[in-house]
């Protein structure tokens, strides 16, 4: 109760002075809105065995071994609710439905209680080496992730951090959808009639993909990505009957690939349909052991959707639209995206030779100005002029980067900011022409429902009118 | 036969006598023909002597000889078969033509009561046709004087002699598993001196037969249609493999023999040493908790070293003889050894979990490989037996067989799916595998059979089973490069890296059996007719036990994040684990359980002789099953951790033998059977397999079958004989791996039942003998059907759910054996031309419609040789695979893959897709027998 009378004093103020400040500009409403809740407020602060029921705003909750939320049952985390492992084998296994509402202003946590407490320690803002980087080294896990059964009709996570997830699945009881002993991804996702809705939210080191769907309906939406995996994983990676929007993402410093597409492994009745715009790639692709893997947007076996507006830096290749495993091509559209790289390698990937990407006059840097004539699709090419062309001006991310030789270390967000400026080339250079999916519109509530932002004029995550990526 | 001192030094003064007048006239001729008194049949290989001479003859395979250029005079003619009473005919030499013929009595053994005591050469072609004509149901049996002629050293190798079988190849082209008129391995059981003996595969329950050395067999039965007195889970029949028993005298069997593999001649042949495998995991020495690093692993293991051209080596010693006064004491120990070198170069194509949208086949890689295997097989085999009187007697046997195989294969795997566009581009991974499997077993049985009365006997066997296998260390590393055109079209291949992951596997499994048999016999007498009963039953109680133990190592990035250049060098250093709990390796999960199984069977059966015609055994029999599992798994979290299934089946059967004359039979038989679950595939586990994820299904049911067998036999004289017959099986609740539609979107492959399956066929087998050649063959025409569930891929991207009809998977609709066959025992030479056709069958079920892998039809041809020398030894020589005919595997399906940017090597055909070809090589063995 108390808590309700400090947030009306704090609305009733916050309301005389927006009265005040905007007496000229639309009237925009500050209303105080319950928090959404579920069944009954979990009192208990260590949580173990099957959970369900409501973590109220703003306490701290723990876990050390796998936390189960069974088929049926809710588990709510309402705003500025910390979940804390204390022991690698914590993990969320969810068959039934989990939400997670943070907000801007009191973001939720699930993460380890040391980087939690300490993060200096942990999230390193400068260029580390990866076997040693604590977000990357192999060894650097505290929690086995969200790992969602077939059952799992909703998965709703908004304004949350997930932090240092992964590991390798439970020798003894694995996952539904993993082997003894495989790598965990930050969330698995597996119900092709089910929800998956992740926005605003930050992923922060893995072991292996932040986010693999095989089967859902999705929205990936204005969340940032950094560290994901230390040589073997991409960061979205979806297949089997999964349709969905990929947008308005930061994704930085991706072992593999950034956003990934395929229809690998259906036979549910829905082709994979993903579409991936307004994001923005930075050093992705690296750190692949397999030299023909780390593509920062990719369609893959049977895949289609729409690819516009992105921006990608120093990637390791381009956008691959997959010859072989052929594509559903006569269904993937793309165009508007803005590709920069440091290196002679880089912009030889921007059209990736040996796939079938076709070169789009609305690209930046446009192909006609580096294709030789007679280009045929998956052609090598040789662009030297291209290196350093088209920087796209992001408010602070010195290009090209000071230390070319590392420009794989280029892996974390810090200070860096990656709002256009003013001048910068990708602004008004966007294909708003085409829809979001919007798959997940089944879900209406006013808390749990997708919030959709519309492809941009300006390309990557971080548009100039504010209706991109929210994050810094 | 042997001759006393006095009696030598009289033969030799005759020689001698011989020799002198042999000068002086030399043109006279005896011929004749050997047969039995009773049954009028040729006796084939008596040994014809001319006293005093040194001329000796033994009868062809109608039971002739022939004896030319002999001096007039007076001799005895000695004719001795074994088990035959000896005659001696004096004869005075005066004409130049002269015919004997000989009609042999069996001897009458003072033990004769007892039958099992009788002393017939059970190894010989006779008695195994004797055996195949006399028994009271369907089987097939071959002898061990045959199976030293064939060209096989393994017991699988023998089996594909027979009507109706065929066999699944390993990866080096060792026959392996027999499926029996087209019922899959599963559906067969193998039996040691009618014991049933456990597997020790890891998956399943059937033996793998080249772990019997041929030479340990004194005959292989297979039985078509079982008796209520067996065990019932044959619907595809059943193996008796018996080992040799105790002559009545002292005999001493010795082979010796070397060879080669031709593929080693033709490429060098590269393997690591077997010493510096760590036979203990990390977990196995430090505990389940241990964290390994990469120091615990020894890399040794991937130095392989090249020798030019391996040396085949096999030998093995048989002693038998009895002891006592009355010779009441028997034994017989054998031992064998085999140490082989093998190989295959192999090209496979592994196809994309999905196909091509319109179900279009698909392939992700094509793997080019080069196995090279050393196989060490032993085997060490006793039969102790004591006759304690007519009434009473016991026997104690033992057999070990080991054989432990080390194996390094080596991948060139070009990526045909991403970043390939086109020959000469796209990833490149070269994959190094080292793997050791060992296998044993051991079997130890008392028997005992007591007369109670004049007509009612008992006999009983306390049985110990075990069987092992592990797979210390089984690992693989991969390297991996990229390669490509560079903007001049010149090829470049960017440096090899290490590619993840690096397993290294430990398994261990073991099957412990203990069993009881006790059955009654009563003869009995009614109006006239013969009537033997027999009842009893059966106990067994099995222990299986499975460890798998996995630790994946993973390569370590350069500081910048970057894969390292790989300088060809492991070592610990390059590698790291993904976490504490991929250090901890995977000690505890699904693959590591006991299953248990406990049978207990009782059954009766008659065996009445209407007529001298008309005889029919009857009966039924019950048999209930009680499997059970546990896992490692926590069972409240995990579905089917823990189970336990019991069943019974009443399994009702006749067969009736009607004698149309003295050498024609028909018979009719009826019998049902059972086929149970392996002990793995009720276990909840999802492993990655080679091609698509395979699962265990805890709700299974066992199958069970009727089935029909029609034979009708002629045997018209000697070796000659003519089988043909007809079979049909129904089998309810088939186990077939199918594709699981779980409501998930990925799919697996797991056992499931499938409604009811048919099988029916036709056989026939003949051999026909003229003189010193002899040729026999058979064929098997088998059509089988069942219906699964499988996935269409269609052109809208969505794999829609539908059914498949297809053959039983390793099934072959004609399957024929073919046999050229010399014999001359004047000079002592044999050899045997084999040829075996093997029809198209399944090779690997796809869960896609219609894309299933199909093995092309094959032929092979073996070739042996012997000669015999200086009395007691034969000089022999095997050649197998002497076309080189390849393995080769097609999805029957239009090929798109002949042309174009995608065309895919070595495709001839339109309508089909090459996906598979091995190729073997041929191996020579060439050796000493010696038999005294």
């Amino acid at each position: 109760m108390k808590k309700i009378k400090d947030y009306s004093i704090l609305l009733l103020s916050a309301l005389a002075i927006t009265s005040v400040v905007s007496c000229t500009k639309t009237e925009e409403s500050i209303i105080s809105v319950p928090q959404f809740q579920a069944g009954q407020e979990i009192t208990t602060q260590n949580l173990s065995g099957s959970v369900k029921g409501t973590m109220t705003s703003g306490n701290t909750y723990y876990f050390n071994s796998p936390i189960t939320i069974n088929a049926g049952d809710t588990l709510v985390m309402q705003s500025g609710v910390k979940l804390l492992a204390t022991a690698q084998a914590a993990q969320l296994i969810v068959k039934g439905v989990f939400i997670s509402l943070g907000s801007k202003e009191n973001p939720n946590w699930i993460t380890g209680k040391q980087p939690f407490e300490n993060p200096s320690a942990y999230k390193l803002n400068t260029l580390q080496d990866p076997n040693i980087d604590p977000a990357l080294k192999p060894d650097g896990k505290f929690w086995g992730g969200i790992q969602c059964d077939v059952t799992c009709s909703l998965l709703d996570l908004k304004w949350t951090h997930l932090e240092f997830a992964g590991g390798t699945a439970s020798a003894t009881n694995p996952p539904v959808g993993y082997t003894s002993g495989s790598n965990l991804f930050t969330i698995l996702f597996q119900n092709p009639n089910g929800v998956l809705i992740l926005e605003d939210s930050w992923i922060y080191g893995s072991t292996t993909d932040a986010v693999r769907a095989n089967g859902g309906k999705i929205h990936i939406m204005r969340n940032t990505a950094e560290k994901m995996c230390y040589n073997d994983g991409d960061c979205f990676n979806v297949k089997n009957a999964t349709i969905g929007d990929m947008a308005f993402n930061l994704i930085i410093g991706s072992a593999k690939g950034g956003t990934k597409a395929s229809n690998k492994g259906t036979y549910g009745a829905t082709q994979t349909n993903i579409n991936m715009y307004n994001n923005t790639y930075v050093s992705g692709g690296y750190r692949s052991v397999d030299p023909d893997r780390g593509a920062n947007l990719n369609y893959e076996q049977g895949a289609k959707g729409n690819a516009y507006n992105n921006i990608m830096v120093n990637c390791k290749t381009g956008l691959r639209i997959l010859e072989n495993p052929i594509a559903d091509v006569a269904n993937c559209h793309y165009g508007n995206n803005l590709s920069y790289g440091d290196n002679i390698s880089i912009v030889n990937q921007f059209y990736p030779p040996t796939h079938i990407t076709q070169p789009q006059s609305t690209d930046i840097p446009n192909p006609t100005s580096f294709l030789p004539t007679g280009y045929n699709l998956g052609d090598v090419y040789n662009a030297p002029t291209l290196v350093g062309q088209n920087n796209p001006k992001f408010v602070n991310f010195l290009l090209p980067v000071p230390n070319n030789s590392s420009l794989s270390l280029y892996n974390f967000q810090g200070n860096y900011d990656f709002h256009l400026a003013a001048d910068s080339p990708a602004i008004g250079k966007g294909n708003t022409s085409f829809s979001p999916i919007n798959a997940t519109s089944s879900v209406t509530n006013q808390y749990l429902k997708a919030s959709v932002s519309l492809p941009n004029s300006d390309l990557g995550a971080f548009p100039r009118n504010g209706l991109g990526n929210l994050h810094n | 036969m042997s001759f006393s001192k006095k009696n030598t030094l009289k033969k030799y003064s005759k020689i001698f006598l011989f020799f002198l007048l042999s000068f002086i006239h030399s043109n006279a001729q005896i011929s004749g023909k050997v047969i039995d008194k009773i049954s009028g049949q040729p006796i084939i290989g008596a040994s014809i002597k001319i006293v005093p001479s040194l001329l000796e003859t033994s009868s062809g395979f109608d039971g002739s000889y022939f004896f030319k250029k002999i001096v007039l005079g007076n001799y005895t003619i000695v004719c001795t078969y074994i088990g035959y009473e000896t005659i001696e005919q004096p004869v005075k030499l005066i004409d130049n033509k002269i015919t004997i013929n000989f009609s042999l009595v069996e001897k009458q053994n003072e033990l004769d009561e007892v039958v099992i005591f009788s002393n017939t050469d059970k190894e010989s072609e006779k008695y195994s046709l004797k055996r195949e004509k006399n028994s009271e149901n369907v089987i097939n049996t071959i002898g061990a004087k045959t199976i030293e002629l064939l060209p096989d050293i393994t017991t699988a190798g023998v089996l594909q002699r027979i009507s109706g079988v065929s066999l699944e190849r390993n990866s080096t082209g060792e026959a392996r598993y027999a499926i029996i008129r087209g019922m899959d391995q599963r559906y067969n059981y193998t039996l040691v001196n009618g014991i049933k003996i456990p597997s020790p595969d890891n998956k399943y329950r059937y033996v793998p037969m080249d772990m019997f050395p041929s030479d340990l067999l004194e005959r292989l039965d297979v039985i078509k249609a079982p008796t209520p007195d067996m065990e019932g889970d044959a619907i595809g029949g059943a193996m008796n493999l018996v080992m040799k028993n105790a002559k009545d005298k002292l005999s001493v069997q010795a082979n010796l023999g070397s060879g080669f593999s031709q593929l080693f001649i033709d490429r060098n042949y590269s393997n690591f040493d077997k010493s510096v495998i760590n036979n203990n995991s990390p977990s196995d020495l430090h505990g389940s908790n241990y964290s390994a690093t990469p120091n615990d692993f020894t890399y040794k293991n991937f130095d392989y070293k090249t020798n030019k051209l391996p040396i085949n080596s096999v030998g093995g010693i048989s002693i038998s003889d009895r002891f006592g006064k009355k010779k009441q004491f028997g034994a017989v120990v054998s031992a064998s050894y085999q140490n082989t070198f093998k190989g295959s170069n192999n090209v496979w194509f592994k196809p994309e979990n999905q196909p091509a949208p319109g179900n279009v086949p698909a392939f992700t890689d094509y793997y080019n490989r080069k196995y090279n295997s050393n196989i060490f097989r032993y085997g060490l085999h006793s039969k102790l037996d004591y006759i304690i009187n007519s009434k009473n007697k016991l026997s104690f046997y033992t057999v070990y067989l080991k054989s432990e195989e080390a194996q390094f294969r080596q991948t060139i795997d070009t990526s045909l799916s991403i970043g390939r566009s086109g020959v000469g581009t796209g990833n490149t991974y070269k994959s190094y595998r080292s793997r050791m499997q060992k296998q044993s077993i051991y079997n130890n049985t008392l028997q005992g059979e007591n007369r109670l009365t004049k007509n009612f006997k008992l006999d009983w066997s306390a049985v110990y089973s075990y069987a092992k296998s592990e797979t210390p260390d089984w690992s693989e590393y991969q390297t991996v490069q990229q390669v490509g055109y560079d903007i001049n079209h010149v090829q470049y291949a960017t440096p090899e890296v290490l590619n993840t992951p690096f397993y290294r596997i430990w398994t261990k499994n073991s099957d412990r059996d203990y069993a009881g048999y006790l059955n009654f016999l009563y003869k009995n007498r009614i109006f006239d007719k013969t009537l033997d009963w027999k009842f009893g039953g059966m106990y067994r109680d099995k222990l299986r036990e499975n460890f798998y133990n996995q630790w994946d190592l993973i390569p370590k990035t350069s500081s910048t994040g970057e894969p390292v250049t790989f300088n060809g060098v492991l070592s610990p250093d390059l590698f790291t684990f993904n976490g504490t709990s991929a250090a901890q390796g995977s000690p505890l999960n699904p693959l590591n359980y006991t299953a248990t199984e406990k049978i207990y069977a009782l059954y009766i059966q008659a065996n009445i002789n209407f007529s001298d015609k008309l005889s029919i055994l009857a009966g039924v029999r019950y048999e209930h099953t009680e499997q059970g599992w546990k896992t490692a798994q926590d069972p409240t979290v995990s579905y089917g951790a823990i189970g336990k299934v019991p069943y019974g089946d009443f399994l009702p059967s006749i067969h009736v033998k009607y004698r149309l004359s003295s050498n024609k039979n028909l018979r009719l038989s009826y019998f049902s059977a059972i086929n149970r679950p392996g002990y793995f595939e009720y276990i909840p586990f999802t492993i990655n397999d080679d091609n698509f994820s395979l699962s265990g299904n805890p709700n299974l049911k066992h199958a069970t079958s009727n089935n029909l067998d029609f034979r009708y036999e002629v045997f018209p004289n000697g070796l000659d004989v003519l089988l043909l017959g007809a079979f049909y099986k129904n089998i309810s609740n088939p186990i077939e791996s199918a594709i699981k539609f779980n409501g998930t979107s990925s799919a697996t492959l797991q056992p499931s039942n499938f409604g009811s399956a048919t099988n029916y066929g036709l056989e026939a087998t003949f051999a026909k003998f003229f003189g010193k050649i002899g040729i026999s063959g058979n064929y098997t025409y088998t059509h089988s059907s069942i219906t699964t569930s499988k996935l269409y891929y269609n052109t809208d991207y969505i794999a829609v759910q539908t059914t498949q009809t297809r053959p039983l998977q390793g099934q072959s609709p004609h399957i024929a054996n073919f046999s050229l066959l010399y014999k001359d025992n004047h000079s002592g030479i044999d050899f045997q031309l084999a040829y075996t056709y093997t029809g198209t069958k399944i090779a690997l079920l796809s869960p896609y419609k219609d894309l299933d892998y199909w093995q092309k039809g094959t032929s092979q041809l073996d070739f042996s040789f012997e000669k015999k020398f200086l009395k007691n030894f034969t000089l022999y020589t095997k050649v197998n695979n002497l076309l080189n005919t390849p393995v080769i595997v097609q999805i029957h399906q239009p090929n798109i893959y002949t042309t174009g940017n995608f065309a895919l090597p070595d495709q001839t055909s339109k309508d089909r897709v090459n996906v598979q070809k091995d190729y073997y090589g041929q191996n020579y063995l060439i050796g000493i027998r010696y038999k005294y």
